[in-house]
């Protein structure tokens, strides 16, 4: 438990809402956001939209 | 009809015929915005810029026509939509003098669409919350009961365009804050598809839930200024590079027939006052009625969304302005947003990678139950608008928190990232308004488009029109 949520029961609901993620398969459930490589000379251009599967 | 009160599709057609100019319109709405200012929608109006605007546009028609079924039209913006030389807040203490050199992309298309800007619009601090009650601002109103609040983030949207102040009015979206004000206010409310609208130049709250879209009278005017704010912009990382969907089109050719609805089991019908539950069973039974099979779905994806939801929103609000509240201060915030920026720096960055695992697993969920199924059907907010001040409500005569209330329905979609509207669906016992929010599949906006105009049309050939009292 963090000072932050010690001091305050909002934030340590807060915190505790994160902490309960669980039942994640570690082969399967890869991150929402992913980092993809701009290509020299593409600027801020990524190859494709982040979240668009 | 007041013009004030005209539809934007209405006052285009009558400005294209040359029966009404744009400074009439901007007049108009100038003069209720006067009449309105108790409602503290308006935390900036540019008059003279206003007037300027609908001059050009008026001399222009009259030499070749209308460019756009918005040139000519008043709007407004949510005050973190950046303006070139007006201010722009997010309704934070640090931006109270801020003045931006560029417009936001959307901005800049509404602008070239001809639309006319009558200024900036009240708003929740930095977008982190759901009633508009802002500390460095005077309390923004809902136009239908004064001591009510009128949703967020983006409430003096929603005020705006209930009240006649404007014809439409941008908003962002990160857990609600387009729909939720639409629902309280009683105006339509759409979240595009995320990447569909830019946001570049809106001062951002959480870059991977964040949504621009627009606040209206009517299904056919939200899809003309979302079809006007959309399209490709290779500097928005999140920006989609896709054909804009032919939403005014849609809206124009309302129809659910042979469209597959579902009630989500245990969700749909369920957290929600008993005037909001009757307006969704309402709207599921003209929904069959014209021509739509109505069913039921299982979808606990849904409720785990609202959680994962506040994981991201508070640890990436954390990190955009963290430190200005180390620098600044607990002081220089609003309670309830100091409180956010505290959590959002102690959520663990497993925490945080845990939430967007979440995420793409109910990306998945969420895809799978929609194979088969076009649109979701649910309340938009849980109750009508609570009072001001108000932290807890009740549900079923079970206390719950009112901001919990308020983004139950909303919050989800920003996860998965699929179309969402909030559609006026009558009015409680208190004559509050109530809305359903219909829910479509990623990129078929303008399915989800048509729905609600058939939807809408339906409902108003038997309730009332009603239009908020201003002074």
């Amino acid at each position: 438990v963090t000072e932050g949520e010690a001091q305050d029961p909002a934030v340590a609901a807060l915190v505790g809402l994160a902490r309960s993620l669980s039942g994640l398969d570690p082969l399967r459930d890869e991150p929402a956001v992913i980092f993809r490589p701009l290509a020299v000379g593409a600027g801020d251009e990524p190859a494709e939209p982040v979240d668009d599967e | 009809v007041s013009r004030a009160f005209l539809s934007i599709d209405e006052a285009a057609a009558r400005i294209a015929r040359r029966e009404i100019s744009p400074v009439e319109l901007v007049e108009a709405c100038l003069e209720r915005i006067t009449r309105a200012e108790p409602l503290c929608a308006f935390w900036t109006v540019t008059a003279e810029a206003a007037r300027g605007e609908a001059k050009a546009a008026e001399s222009e028609i009259a030499r070749s026509g209308p460019r756009h079924p918005l040139h000519g039209i008043p709007i407004a913006h949510k005050d973190l939509y950046d303006t070139a030389g007006v201010r722009t807040t997010a309704g934070a203490s640090f931006f109270l003098d801020r003045v931006p050199e560029e417009d936001a992309f959307t901005v800049a298309k509404l602008r070239t669409a001809g639309a006319v800007s009558l200024g900036k619009l009240a708003m929740h601090e930095l977008a982190a919350g759901a009633d508009s009650q802002n500390p460095h601002f005077p309390s923004c109103r809902n136009p239908w009961r004064r001591e009510r609040i009128p949703g967020g983030s983006s409430g003096g949207s929603g005020v705006a365009v209930a009240a006649g102040l404007a014809f439409a009015a941008t908003a962002s979206d990160t857990a609600g804050s387009i729909r939720i004000p639409a629902s309280l206010c009683g105006v339509v409310g759409l979240k595009p598809t995320y990447g569909l609208t830019s946001r570049r130049g809106l001062v951002p709250l959480a870059w991977s839930l964040d949504h621009a879209g627009p606040i209206a009278r009517s299904v056919l005017d939200v899809a003309i200024v979302t079809e006007a704010m959309a399209g490709h912009d290779p500097r928005d990382p999140a920006s989609a590079d896709r054909p804009v969907p032919a939403l005014t089109a849609a809206a124009r050719a309302p129809s659910v027939r042979g469209l597959r609805v579902a009630l989500v089991r245990d969700y749909s019908l369920t957290g929600c006052a008993p005037a909001v539950g009757a307006a969704v069973r309402d709207a599921a039974a003209r929904l069959e009625r014209l021509g739509a099979r109505v069913e039921e779905v299982a979808l606990p994806a849904l409720e785990r969304a609202i959680g994962v939801n506040s994981v991201l929103l508070i640890s990436e609000f954390a990190s955009l302005f963290g430190d200005r509240y180390e620098a600044l201060g607990a002081e220089a915030f609003g309670e309830d947003v100091a409180t956010l920026l505290r959590a959002g720096g102690e959520i663990p960055a497993r925490g945080y990678l845990d939430a967007q695992r979440q995420r793409r697993r109910i990306q998945r969920e969420v895809a799978a139950a929609m194979a088969d199924v076009d649109v979701l059907l649910t309340p938009t907010t849980g109750i009508t608008a609570p009072p001001i001040g108000e932290t807890l409500t009740s549900i079923d005569g079970v206390p719950t928190p009112s901001v919990m209330a308020l983004i139950r329905y909303t919050a989800p979609t920003n996860v998965f990232g699929a179309p969402a509207l909030a559609l006026p669906a009558g009015f409680d016992d208190e004559d509050l308004p109530v809305s359903v929010q219909l829910t479509g599949r990623p990129f078929e906006d303008a399915t989800l488009v048509q729905a609600a105009a058939a939807l809408e049309a339906d409902l108003a050939a038997s309730i009332e029109l009603r239009r908020p009292f201003v002074a």
